[in-house]
C-alpha cells in the first residue's frame, strides 16, 4: 500500500486512490465526452488536435501510439496517415472511453490498422523502441505518476521517434486569468450539470488543469525522462500547450 | 507560433468541412474515393507559399497544410488557374502550362475526373426538407432556367462580339489578330537576323584591322 498522497483536483488523496477516482470521472463522462469537448472549448479543441496531427510528421507505414486516446478522434486521423502498412494503437486505461472510441470508429468504417488496448500509461505493455510517434492529448494531467508515464513512453518510442503531449497549461496572458477562472469554475460545471447531469466531474476537470505542471516544468520533466530537443508551443494564449520531445 | 498556426488550422478545417459536406451529398463519389485511400495528392498554390495535401478515403477527405512524407501526385498552379480548372473545367490551362501535374500523372487525372463527376441529386436532398412535390417543381424550374441561360448566353456573347467587331470596330476580329501576331513574329525574326549579320560584320572587320 502506497502511503504517498497526490492531488485529485484540489483534493489530496492517497496515491492508490487517484486512479480509481479518475476512472469514476471518465466512466461518467464517456458517452457525452465529445459533445462536452465541443461545448467547453467552443470547438477549438478540434484545432488543437489538428495542429498536433500536422506537426506529428506521421506518414505511411509508421506506428503510432495514441495514449488516453479515448473516443478516437486522433486515432482516426492517424489511421489514414499511416495507411494499410502502418499501425495505430489507441490505448486508454478506461474501458468505457475505449468502448465509445471503438464503436465510433467502427461506425465510421475505420478499421484494419487500428487496435484498441486497455493500458496504464505508467506501464505501457509494448516492446521497447516500437513506435514512431506517441501522442497523449488531454490525458497526462489525469495520470497519477507523470514521471513514470513519461519514462514508459520513452522506452516504447523508437530512436528518432517523437512524443507529443497536448494538455491544458498556464495562460501566458495574465489578464485572461479572471475570465478563465470564472469560465472554468462557474460555467463549465454548469454546462456539465445541464448536459451530463454531472457537475462534479467538470469541477474536477477545472481543478486538475490548475494542478497540472506549467509549460517549463513539463518540459523539464520530459528532459528528465530522457527526451531530447524538447520544446513547447503555446496555443490559445497558453490555455493549452503542445510539448514535443524526441528519443535520440 | 500560436495565432497564425491556429488561424491556418481553422481555415484548413473549414475547407475540409465544406468539401466533406459537399461530398456527403453524393454517396457514389464517396464510395469511389475509397480507391484513393492510400494516396496523397498535393495541391501547390504558386506564388502564395501554400500547399494543401488531400488524403481521400471512403469516409471523405482529410485536408492538411503540412505533410512530411512524399505526395503521390502534385498539382501545381496559380490559384486563378486552379480555379479555372476545377470550377470551369477549363482544360486549356493545362495545355498552356498554367497548371502542371507531377508525380503520378494518371492518379492526378483520375482524381480530377472523380471530382468532376460529382453528381448531387439536389432534388432528393431538398425533398427531405420541403417534400417531393415542391422539390420536383423547384428542380424543374431551375433546370429550365439553366437551359435558357445556356441557349441565350452564347447568343448574347456572339451578338456582343459581332457588334464590337463589325459595327463600332473597336476590337479586331480573329483573323486580324492572327495577322498582327504573324507580323510581329516576322519582325522579330528579321530583327534577330539583322543583329546576327551586324555582329558577323563587326567581328570580320575587327579581324581585318592590321595588328600593331
Amino acid at each position: 500500500m502506497n502511503d504517498k498522497t497526490t492531488h485529485f483536483g484540489y483534493e489530496d488523496v492517497s496515491w492508490d486512490e487517484k486512479q480509481g477516482k479518475v476512472a469514476g470521472v471518465f466512466h461518467s463522462v464517456a458517452q457525452k465526452y465529445d459533445i462536452m469537448n465541443d461545448l467547453m472549448s467552443m470547438g477549438v479543441h478540434r484545432l488543437w488536435k489538428r495542429l498536433t496531427i500536422e506537426l506529428s510528421g506521421v506518414r505511411k507505414g509508421q506506428r503510432v501510439l495514441d495514449i488516453a486516446g479515448g473516443t478516437g478522434d486522433l486515432a482516426a486521423k492517424f489511421s489514414r496517415l499511416v495507411g494499410p502498412e502502418g499501425e495505430v494503437i489507441l490505448a486508454d486505461i478506461n474501458d468505457s472511453m475505449l468502448k465509445v472510441g471503438r464503436d465510433r470508429l467502427a461506425d465510421k468504417g475505420i478499421a484494419g490498422n487500428i487496435q484498441f488496448v486497455q493500458a496504464n500509461a505508467q506501464c505501457l505493455p509494448f516492446a521497447d523502441d516500437h513506435f514512431d510517434c506517441i501522442t497523449i492529448a488531454f490525458g497526462l494531467r489525469n495520470v497519477t505518476d507523470k514521471d513514470e508515464a513519461l519514462r514508459s513512453m520513452y522506452r516504447v518510442l523508437k530512436p528518432g521517434g517523437q512524443l507529443m503531449v497536448l494538455e491544458f497549461s498556464k495562460p501566458t496572458v495574465k489578464a485572461l486569468n479572471p475570465i478563465y477562472d470564472t469560465y472554468s469554475f462557474k460555467i463549465l460545471p454548469f454546462i456539465g450539470k445541464l448536459v451530463t447531469n454531472d457537475a462534479e466531474s467538470y469541477q474536477y476537470l477545472a481543478e486538475s488543469i490548475r494542478m497540472h505542471p506549467d509549460q517549463e516544468t513539463l518540459k523539464e520533466m520530459m528532459e528528465k525522462a530522457g527526451f531530447s530537443q524538447c520544446q513547447y508551443h503555446n496555443l490559445t494564449a497558453g490555455i493549452v500547450a503542445l510539448h514535443r520531445g524526441f528519443k535520440i | 507560433m500560436s495565432l497564425k498556426a491556429e488561424v491556418s488550422m481553422a481555415l484548413t478545417a473549414a475547407l475540409e468541412t465544406a468539401i466533406n459536406t459537399y461530398l456527403q451529398m453524393d454517396p457514389e463519389t464517396l464510395k469511389r474515393l475509397a480507391d484513393f485511400s492510400d494516396k496523397v495528392i498535393a495541391i501547390e498554390l504558386q506564388d502564395t507559399g501554400i500547399s494543401l495535401y488531400c488524403l481521400p478515403q471512403a469516409q471523405g477527405m482529410t485536408i492538411m497544410s503540412h505533410y512530411q512524407g512524399d505526395a503521390d501526385t502534385t498539382i501545381s498552379g496559380r490559384p486563378v488557374s486552379l480555379a479555372k480548372l476545377t470550377i470551369l473545367n477549363d482544360t486549356q490551362v493545362m495545355f498552356a502550362g498554367e497548371v502542371t501535374i507531377s508525380g503520378d500523372v494518371e492518379l492526378g487525372q483520375d482524381f480530377k475526373k472523380l471530382l468532376e463527376n460529382i453528381d448531387i441529386d439536389w432534388e432528393e436532398h431538398l425533398s427531405q426538407v420541403t417534400g417531393d412535390i415542391i422539390a420536383h417543381k423547384t428542380g424543374h424550374a431551375i433546370r429550365e432556367m439553366a437551359a435558357w441561360w445556356r441557349n441565350n448566353s452564347k447568343r448574347a456573347q456572339q451578338n456582343g462580339r459581332e457588334y464590337l467587331q463589325e459595327e463600332v470596330q473597336i476590337i479586331p476580329d480573329k483573323e486580324e489578330v492572327e495577322a498582327f501576331f504573324a507580323g510581329v513574329e516576322t519582325l522579330r525574326d528579321d530583327a534577330a537576323r539583322l543583329a546576327a549579320r551586324i555582329s558577323q560584320l563587326a567581328s570580320s572587320r575587327a579581324d581585318d584591322k592590321p595588328k600593331d
